[in-house]
């Protein structure tokens, strides 16, 4: 498959200000066609360029100053995990550029690498969520604006391990906290995880303090080190560092 | 040696000899009132005369050799300076005093720092006259520059010589006179001292360095100078009790008697060190020696204790020296023995005399002792046992590749071998026995080596052999090795085809699903479209399964500790985990991994455990790990599945091993293997 960059600048002219100027960094032709098309569904989604490695991803995003990028995990040129790499790089390079990592892992490794360096702009989506063209858009939107996203799969891929075997303090959450914890662990702010429970925000705040005083947990205000911290918490069962 | 060189030899020695003659003369026969006649005594005349006589010994033998010269050159200087010390007391010693008496001394007095300069100088050239390096010819320079030292405050000193005898120096200057002083005194002495120090430092380092030629020649001497040593020590003891004056005369024979024997050692490992075996010499010393204490501590005991026990009576004397003697005689033949082999022990190691150490080597070599270490023991046996300059193993023949095993190494020695014994088994050519030596060989060691080619002939046979078979199981190793290796790459391969290929497929797929299900029309259709993208989802997961299953990614890009804390959430057992999060090579990691999850599986499927622990710890040269289960165990002999066997083989195609041990109270499977450990990974760490 060719390298580099693969042309699909369209109306950058046009941009507003509300327009979200996404590039695409996937080396399977049939998930370009994929995420393309969802991204065709959105308004205010306007996808700038598309590329199939790494190299050419931070080259695209120096040229056409994206506000997100969604890149897949695996490409060229070692297909191992040059996604994430370049989700941390950009970190660093380009801070407040949201990333929304498209997996085909559900390992939840992958996910706490991505967090490494803060929560804040990032996504994880497992390429699964593909048939939900809202899910993808939702996490473009939500990395957009400052927040974080972890697939629910991959959370409930954590919550399955930890609720299988008697764990110390997490036995001790009940039905309800388990809730509230795994839509934290998703990346849903307090006002969010209401919303879903259908519950006052007063309530999911006496469930989040009650959730971390069981588990041991210093309380995180900051929305964005919440969801590592609780993440982590549930890889390993027991705090982070 | 030519005529006129042995007769400028002889009137040299015959001088040297005169000058302490004639010097022991003077100090005898001066009137009384002056210093004595106890500067030296009679019996110290002839060790003196030892030295300077092995020199010209050497000389006449080895005319260009320094060690004969500077033994000549010493004993010249010190009989030099005897007699014009004396000269100058008898000079003294006229009824006028002669003006010529104090110059005298100061010539005299000088030459004996010359002379013992000279001794420390022998310490840094014996036993080949150069120097170890020439970094060592600062010493020598230092030496020059501290004899001048010497000389110069002996001559500028104001103070009264020979211990108040003579008047000062004629060149004394006034303000020289503390420094030179001390320079005489305690400074000079501390000089010279460390001077010896370090020379012997250089005998030390050249033993430590040396060939075992030059360690034989050390030997000798050091053996010499230990048994003067000791004799010296023994009188001054024995002076320090009250014993009549002739019994003091007596003692000082065995010293003297031994600074001769350093003389004579000198000789020996200049002129003859191929001819005895020093090893032999020292090993009978020590037996001996310790076997003479032996005895007199019997007779002692016998004697003086006994006697006093029993109450001295007039003729119990003579009964108690009969039982001593007799116990002696008992004791001897016993003692001898002990005392010889701890002797040998001490010297050779492990076995004894050149023929003990033959037949032990033999049967060692038959005996199936380490093949390549055989060979060497060959050769070693041939130059101790033979005393020879050298020895060497040629395994194969000699016109085609051949490997030469020396002994003492490094290489074998210019020159053509004396011998060159051919070793054969069953007619074909296997190799050689080379002897490097200066003297013909007798009719004893002749037999000894045809002995040693017929065993060599074994012995290399077998060599070859085990290099044969050696070679095949590497063959081997590496053809299991490539088969592992091709086996997982191909595992790696499938899993990324699965997901570059069926997997993208379908996403795709179900990406399409999603957008066309927007425009579904009524609950018919969005059920089926529901019920669509649910088995494309399933399909993923097993097809995700399968991809893990195969070649788990998080191991490529994460390690162990990742790829094990993803296995252990899956596992339906409660697992615990320490897991060094180092990283260790792609082989070391996929076959540590196929191991843990396959004993995870073993523990969760059939030991009926409740709880795992997995532990993976790497150190800097190997990795080790280990799966305990809390489970039941199996029952030893039951069949085992090929997986435990396919455990075996992963770990040793690396070179490591694995063990299982089962009990009623749970399974424990450890492996280990050797690691060039992977510092940084190659890409940045996630």
């Amino acid at each position: 498959m060719e390298a580099g960059l693969l042309l699909a600048t369209r109306f950058g002219w046009q941009t507003s200000d509300a327009m979200i100027r996404v590039v695409l960094a996937e080396d399977s032709y049939l998930v370009r066609e994929g995420v393309t098309r969802v991204l065709d569904l959105a308004q205010d989604v306007e996808l700038v360029a598309s590329v199939t490695d790494a190299t050419a991803l931070h080259a695209a995003v120096d040229q056409f100053k994206p506000n997100v990028v969604v890149t897949d995990i695996r490409m060229p040129p070692t297909f191992s995990d040059e996604g994430i790499v370049a989700a941390n790089t950009l970190h660093d390079t380009h801070p407040g550029l949201g990333v929304v990592v498209l997996s085909q892992f559900d390992e939840p490794e992958y996910a706490i690498k991505l967090l490494e360096r803060g929560s804040a702009n990032r996504a994880y989506v497992l390429k699964d969520r593909l048939s939900e063209p809202a899910a993808l858009l939702a996490a473009i939107h939500e990395v957009a604006h400052g927040g974080s996203l972890i697939d629910p799969a991959v959370v409930e891929r954590l919550v399955d391990a930890r609720t299988r075997f008697e764990s110390s303090s997490l036995a001790t959450l009940s039905k309800r906290e388990w809730e509230v914890l795994s839509l934290m662990a998703q990346g849903c702010t307090n006002e969010a995880i209401a919303d879903r429970l259908f519950l006052s925000t007063g309530v999911v705040e006496k469930h989040s303090n009650a959730i971390f005083s069981k588990l041991q947990l210093t309380e995180e205000r900051d929305i964005n080190r919440r969801v590592k911290a609780v993440l982590i918490y549930l890889a390993e069962g027991k705090p982070s560092r | 040696m030519t005529k006129s060189r042995g007769a400028l030899l002889g009137t040299v020695l015959v001088l040297i000899a005169a000058a302490f003659v004639g010097s022991f003369w003077l100090s005898v026969h001066r009137p009384r009132g002056f210093p004595d006649a106890t500067t030296f005594d009679a019996i110290w005349v002839a060790p003196f005369l030892a030295f300077p006589a092995v020199g010209a010994l050497i000389m006449s033998r080895r005319p260009r050799n320094v060690i004969g010269l500077l033994l000549v050159g010493i004993g010249a200087t010190m009989a030099l300076s005897l007699l014009l010390t004396e000269l100058s007391r008898d000079l003294a010693a006229t009824p006028s005093m002669s003006p010529a008496a104090t110059p005298v001394y100061l010539v005299g007095d000088n030459l004996i720092k010359v002379g013992l300069a000279g001794v420390a100088v022998l310490l840094l050239l014996f036993p080949d006259g150069a120097l170890l390096s020439p970094r060592w010819g600062w010493v020598l320079w230092g030496m020059v520059v501290a004899v001048a030292l010497a000389i110069s405050a002996s001559l500028l000193s104001g103070s009264r010589l020979d211990e108040g005898h003579l008047p000062p120096s004629p060149l004394a200057w006034p303000p020289a006179r503390p420094l030179a002083d001390a320079m005489r005194g305690p400074l000079g002495l501390a000089i010279f001292g460390a001077f010896l120090v370090v020379c012997g430092v250089s005998v030390v380092l050249r033993y430590r360095a040396g060939r075992e030629i030059t360690r034989r020649q050390l030997k000798w001497v050091a053996l010499a100078v230990g048994v003067f040593a000791i004799a010296e020590f023994v009188t001054n003891l024995v002076g320090l009790a009250h014993v009549p004056g002739w019994v003091n005369q007596v003692l000082l024979v065995p010293p003297s008697a031994a600074a001769i024997g350093v003389a004579a050692a000198i000789a020996i490992a200049i002129l003859r060190h191929q001819l005895y075996d020093i090893n032999v010499v020292i090993s009978r010393t020590l037996a001996y020696g310790a076997m003479a204490g032996v005895i007199a501590l019997v007779y002692a005991v016998g004697l003086v204790g006994v006697g006093a026990a029993v109450g001295s009576r007039a003729g119990s004397n003579v009964i108690l020296a009969i039982i001593a003697t007799a116990a002696v005689a008992v004791i001897f033949q016993p003692l001898r023995v002990r005392l010889e082999r701890a002797a040998n022990r001490v010297v050779y190691g492990q076995r004894a005399t050149p023929y003990e150490l033959l037949s032990g080597f033999t049967r060692r070599a038959v005996e199936g002792y380490a093949a390549d270490d055989a060979i060497d023991l060959l050769a070693k046996a041939m130059a101790d046992g033979l005393t020879a300059e050298a020895a060497a193993v040629r395994i194969g023949a000699a016109d085609g590749t051949c490997v030469l095993v020396c002994w003492p190494g490094p290489g074998a020695p210019a020159g053509r071998a004396l011998r060159e014994v051919i070793v054969k088994d069953q007619g074909e050519e296997l190799g050689a026995l080379l002897i490097w030596r200066t003297d013909p060989f007798n009719e004893t060691e002749e037999r000894l080596l045809n002995d040693l080619a017929a065993h060599a002939g074994l012995l290399l046979r077998k060599r070859g052999l085990t290099a044969e078979l050696r070679h095949r199981l590497d063959e081997l190793r590496a053809s299991r090795q490539r088969l592992v290796a091709a086996q997982d790459e191909e595992r790696r391969r499938i899993e990324r085809d699965l997901h570059d290929g069926a997997q993208q497929q379908l996403i795709a797929i179900g990406a399409r699903l999603g957008l066309a299900e927007g425009s579904a029309v009524g609950d018919e259709q969005a059920r089926l479209f529901a019920e669509l993208k649910a088995e494309v989802a399933s399909a993923l997961d097993d097809l995700r399964s399968l991809g893990r299953g195969l070649s788990p990614p998080l191991l490529e890009s994460q390690g162990l500790k990742g790829a094990l804390t993803a296995l252990a959430r899956r596992a339906s057992v409660n697992v615990e985990l320490r897991v060094d999060p180092g990283r260790f090579g792609r082989e070391v990691e996929a076959a540590v991994y196929f191991c843990i999850s396959e004993a995870l599986q073993n523990a969760s499927k059939h030991s009926g455990a409740s709880r795992v622990l997995i532990e993976v710890e790497g150190r800097d040269d190997r990795l080790d790990f280990a799966v305990r289960d809390d489970g039941h165990g199996f029952v030893a002999g039951a069949k085992r599945g090929s997986g435990i066997q396919n455990m075996v083989d992963r770990m040793e195609v690396l070179g490591g091993g694995l063990q299982i041990s089962s009990g009623p109270h749970g399974t424990e499977v450890s492996g280990w293997m050797p690691l060039m450990r992977v510092k940084a990974p190659p890409r940045e760490s996630l």
